[in-house]
């Protein structure tokens, strides 16, 4: 078997494609880290200002943020002062609690669990724990999004190492041979597990090596618990061993990846079925993750979990015992307990399904239906048209007529929710709507005498509450309540109105050539970026998914050779497929972009497009382009980046010729960009405002 | 093999569905554990304790404590003996703790219902406030978010039998207030999707929801407003006592029908803006506009059945500026809202003199103790608690406890006064039993 694993990794080395996506992957993961530490003040302050810091570090208390440093370094000093009461008091807590009901009763999982907490505690003490610069640490503690990598890389080498050879049919052959059904599997799977931790530690150190770099991470040999987000730690190590404590964590979760892909990629024969399990339950785990409180009566499901274990900060600053048949058991043992065991249970079955699956593909009860009702109406397709045949093949065929569907379900539910009347918690913001609302289009003598009549309406309120307060009786307190009541639900709102209105006139231009614009409306569509990238996103993953097979499809099938020699020909053949291909996009633009486009007109039916950015009076802008073509502008970007993504997968169709990794790498990276672009609040709405801000 | 597949599946399937059907009271009357807990209305319509068993909860500060009666322990309701509790300065930590609540105890309100403490925090979602319902384990082992509203002021709420009734106010994009009553179920099929119970009148200007209580099969809420078209049209007095609207209605959960809850022969200028549980039947009585500040006015109190049907006078002539409440033992009837609105009404409140705490003023108040027979048992006179006169919150069981602010504020005591002593105070004050004391971290 040795032999077969070396071979293996032998094969792994010669796929140029892989050997270029890692890289790439390992790259991304650098530059996935730098972006994230650019927008932290511990890159302005510690890196970019580092002289100033490495000055006061050495005494000179006059630079410029010598304000930052010394609350930081307080803060730390507190910490480490702070840390001995810390344990003195846990012991004591843990003895009021013992007198309350609760804990009468011993053989519960409450009581037992106190006793573990100080009994975990109990070896700790403050000696070893020391004020240092923990800037690199909290920083390491803070990136997590080098398991995004890690994935995408796993299941990548499931694909190089098992889907591609099955794809090339030479299972059926290498199952013939002597050693071809457990120590080949074996030797696959143990190829994926070295590799996923040779990926692990190349990641990172990198990561370690770019903290380092940038931050350091101040004096190695104390105790975890000198930085304070690790003062729930109750393992007694030192910063050191923590980061190589993380190394090894991080390693064994590659590994549990790996063993669940290459069982999904082996069970599944379908690499299609197969990438969807893997996104669901990934999915899943991340959910459960970001949705479950560290406190909920669930938070096994979120504990034992891979985003969870992740986390350096979760491994060693949080301490927490689950609920295991009323016993108390620390998380991350349950953690990595439950993974081992799983581990070994996709183990043992990917291993004795590669060595007795005949890796034939079965249909399904949906997959029954469907080839029904295709059956049904096949008759319309019983044409000679060439343009909508090859439409047919990619956007019908294998299922990916549910992609059509998704796509305009999704903008349906979109548009639905734009359509729907808004609603307000804030009376302030529902007068601004209404007034705007009342005044929405140029710039009059009357809109103005409108505002100034709120204002006087407002004044007259005041005037008359004045004067009810010198009477008595009923009806003067109701109509005290009563004026109280608008008063309150108007002021703001007014107050708003005139501001704008204010700030607006005093900007430079005629005032006539103005616009009354609902400015908060507008700026809650600019700034909605998880908005935009969802639909970014969908857009571009369901045009990937159709245009993947546009080529492959028929290469596989082998049957290029036979269309080229047709009275159509290559170049007929080419163009359909490359129209076929834009009328993709052009669903897809019109189903993530329309509801957008509504929404945009919805505010004022573009009464107001007239209105320069300049004379926002909610944003500093310092263009004179108008609304109308500032939104023209974006909505031309947004679908020029569809058109350069579709030419951008026809060229990589054409010359890479297969689908799942045209899928991969297409999704994936638009995924990627997606997370970095949302992590940041980023869009092409807000980085155009940043761009035209003054 | 399909075919046994599939009936298995199905199976399952009706077995998981029929599961989440959770069975809950369905009598007519006051059931522990389950029921909005009634006796822990204060005078300000809000729940700030909560009873389970041997345990009752309050709310000091930010955080809820629990006072465990049988060994006279009060600590935070937070299970972790590595938590700081009240105590932690790093406000990343500070939400961690089980026993935090974001909302300060002059709005916040507990309530209990199942093994489990609810209450409404206010919290940021994607730079936005909202809020959110959150339950915490009666040992606070557990701390979890149950719903999360989205642009959303919730006013006012009441858990009942595993359904959250909840006021909602919004404004649509006219600046039209939008009230609605809701409900929510917390458990089995429809959870967690709220349904419209009641909507106000659109020519009604509503000013507030007061009281929202429910008691069996039945669920009060009182709305306070206007209710016109044309507000220059009133011209009169009497106009004006005619367009106030000021009503307690009673929603019965069973039939799912609305009624008034009125007085009988009820004027137009009289109100009824509360109700109080009292033998499985509601005691209220009407307050008339026209006798606004005649202290010497009487009314008659009545007594019904929970659906405001079969009104019977249960004392009469009873002074107006009256507050009823009840224990399930005692109805205990207070003159407070007398001394209170007179102490609002003097010149030294109106022009906000200084040092009026300490100020000795020449009301007495006095609290008169009915039995289930209607016999008076005693009169005590409850303490002031800073200007105006308290009236604390009866609760269940032999004791009625205080939250007593000492030290300007540095620390919170939890006293009582003991019930079982009632028939020997003859209107004297009752004597406070301190049990224990919480050191307030500064800044609070």
């Amino acid at each position: 078997m040795g032999k077969l694993y070396f071979y293996e990794w032998k094969k792994l080395f010669r796929q140029r494609s892989f050997l270029f996506f890692t890289l790439l992957l390992l790259l991304g993961n650098l530059f996935a880290l730098f972006q994230y530490e650019k927008h932290t003040d511990s890159y302005l302050y510690f890196y970019r200002l580092k002289q100033e810091w490495q000055e006061y570090a050495n005494g000179n208390e006059n630079v410029a943020n010598a304000g930052y440093y010394e609350a930081l370094t307080k803060e730390e000093e507190a910490h480490v002062s702070f840390y001995g009461e810390f344990l003195n008091q846990i012991p004591e807590q843990a003895e009021k609690l013992k007198k309350t009901g609760n804990y009468q009763d011993t053989n519960t999982y409450l009581y037992r669990n106190l006793i573990k907490t100080t009994s975990d505690y109990k070896g700790l003490s403050a000696d070893g724990i020391r004020a240092n610069p923990s800037i690199g640490v909290k920083e390491l503690a803070g990136y997590q999004y080098g398991i995004y990598f890690q994935l995408l890389f796993l299941f990548a080498l499931s694909y190089f190492v098992i889907s591609a050879e099955r794809k090339k049919g030479l299972f059926l052959l290498t199952k013939g041979t002597r050693k071809g059904h457990l120590p080949l599997a074996a030797a696959k799977l143990f190829v994926m597990i070295s590799a996923s931790m040779v990926f692990g530690v190349l990641q990172e150190c990198e990561t370690f090596s770019f903290l380092g770099g940038l931050y350091g991470y101040g004096e190695l040999t104390r105790k975890i618990q000198s930085v304070s987000i690790f003062r729930d730690c109750t393992v007694s190590i030192t910063v050191l061993q923590a980061m190589l404590l993380l190394l090894a964590s991080r390693i064994l979760i590659g590994i549990l990846c790996a063993v669940f892909s290459f069982f999904l990629t082996v069970s599944f024969r379908k690499e299609g079925i197969a990438l969807l399990v893997y996104v669901a339950v990934i999915g899943l785990e991340m959910l459960l993750n970001h949705k479950i409180q560290i406190s909920s009566s669930l938070n096994a499901a979120k504990c034992i979990n891979l985003f969870f274990a992740w986390s350096m900060k979760n491994i060693f600053g949080t301490y927490l015992n689950l609920n295991v048949f009323g016993y108390p058991i620390d998380k991350s043992i349950a953690a990595f307990g439950v993974g081992g065991l799983l581990a070994c249970g996709f183990l043992i079955t990917g291993l004795r399904q590669f060595a007795l699956s005949c890796q034939i593909s079965s249909g399904n009860f949906v997959e029954e239906i469907r080839e029904k009702i295709a059956k049904k109406t096949s008759f319309q397709w019983h044409h000679t048209f060439l343009y909508l045949f090859e439409l047919k093949k990619v956007f019908m065929q294998q299922k990916r007529g549910y992609l059509c569907l998704l796509l305009l379900i999704w903008c349906f539910f979109c548009t639905k929710e734009i359509l729907e009347p808004p609603l307000y918690d804030d009376p302030a913001e529902g007068e601004y709507h209404r007034i705007l609302s009342q005044i929405s289009g140029p710039v009059t003598g009357e809109s103005l005498s409108y505002i100034e009549g709120q204002g006087k309406e407002l004044e007259g309120m005041y005037e008359e509450l004045e004067a009810l307060g010198r009477q008595s009786g009923e009806q003067a307190e109701l109509k005290i309540n009563l004026l109280f009541h608008e008063v309150g639900i108007r002021a703001e709102g007014i107050g708003m109105v005139e501001e704008q209105r204010d700030i607006l006139l005093g900007k430079p231009g005629r005032a006539f050539d103005k616009f009354w614009i609902d400015e908060k409306k507008y700026l809650s569509v600019f700034f909605d970026y998880t908005y935009d990238l969802t639909a970014f996103f969908i857009g571009i993953a369901a045009l990937v998914l159709w245009m993947s097979e546009m080529e492959a499809l028929d290469l596989r099938k082998g049957i290029y050779s036979l269309l080229y020699t047709t009275k159509a020909g290559k170049e007929k053949i080419q163009s359909k497929k490359r129209q076929v291909g834009i009328t993709g996009m052009l669903y897809c633009v019109l189903c993530t972009l329309f509801p957008q486009a509504l929404h945009y007109f919805r505010i004022d039916y573009l009464k107001n497009a007239g209105q320069k950015l300049s004379d926002f009076t909610m944003l500093e802008l310092n263009t004179s382009i108008s609304l109308g073509g500032f939104i023209l502008l974006i909505f031309l970007i947004k679908i020029s980046l569809f058109i350069i993504i579709c030419w951008l997968l026809i060229v990589l169709i054409r010359k890479i010729q297969n689908a799942a990794i045209v899928i991969g790498t297409g999704i994936g990276c638009a995924g990627l960009g997606v997370l970095l672009l949302w992590y940041f609040h980023m869009d092409v709405t807000i980085f155009f405002l940043k761009m035209f801000s003054s | 093999m399909k075919k046994t597949v599939k009936y298995i599946t199905i199976l399952i399937l009706f077995t998981l569905t029929i599961s989440g059907c959770s069975k809950f009271p369905s009598e007519d009357f006051y059931v522990e554990g389950a029921d909005f807990q009634y006796q822990y209305y204060d005078e300000y319509n809000r729940s700030i304790m909560a009873r389970e068993n041997d345990a009752v909860y309050f709310i000091i500060g930010y955080y809820i404590y629990r006072l465990d009666e049988a060994t006279q322990t009060l600590a935070p309701l937070c299970n972790k003996p590595n938590c700081l509790h009240e105590k932690e300065t790093d406000n990343k930590r500070v939400p961690e703790c089980n026993a935090y609540i974001s909302i300060d105890e002059s709005i916040s309100e507990i309530k209990y219902m199942n093994g489990y403490i609810y209450t409404i925090m206010q919290e940021w979602k994607e730079d936005e406030l909202c809020y959110g319902l959150y339950k915490i384990a009666e040992d606070g082992s557990t701390k979890e978010r149950v719903y999360q509203w989205d642009g959303t002021v919730v006013e006012g709420w009441c858990l009942h039998r595993n359904v959250l009734y909840y006021v909602e106010h919004t404004y649509d994009e006219n600046n039209q207030e939008v009230y609605a009553v809701k409900e929510m179920k917390l458990s089995g099929i429809g959870k967690l999707a709220p349904k419209t119970v009641w909507e106000p009148d659109e020519d009604i200007t509503v000013f507030a929801f007061g009281i929202l209580k429910a008691y069996g099969n039945h669920l009060y809420f009182n709305m306070d407003g206007v209710k016109t078209n044309n507000v220059d049209e009133l011209t009169s007095e009497e106009d004006w006592i005619k367009c106030s609207y000021n009503k307690t209605f009673q929603y019965n959960l069973q039939n799912k029908t609305f009624s008034e809850i009125q007085v009988p022969n009820q004027t137009a200028a009289q109100r009824v803006s509360d109700v109080t549980f009292w033998k499985n039947q509601i005691v209220y009585d009407a307050f008339d506009l026209t006798k606004n500040r005649q202290y010497d006015a009487t009314t008659d109190v009545y007594i019904a059945d929970l659906d405001g049907t079969n009104a019977k006078v249960l004392m009469k002539d009873m002074p107006i500026y009256r507050s009823y409440y009840s224990d399930g033992t005692y109805l205990f009837v207070s003159n407070a809202p007398e001394c209170a609105d007179k102490i609002i009404q003097s010149p030294e409140y109106q022009n906000n003199i200084a040092d009026l705490e300490n100020r000795k003023w020449d009301y007495k108040v006095n609290v008169d103790v009915y039995d289930e027979d209607m016999e008076l048992v005693d009169s005590v006179e409850p303490p002031f608690r800073g200007i105006l006169p308290y009236e604390p919150v009866y609760g269940i069981g032999d004791r009625v406890y205080v939250q007593i602010e000492e030290d300007s504020g540095e620390k919170i005591s939890i006293q009582y006064w003991d019930k079982t002593k009632l028939g020997t105070y003859n209107g004297s004050k009752y004597e406070l039993i301190k049990v224990c004391e919480v050191i307030l971290p500064e800044g609070d």
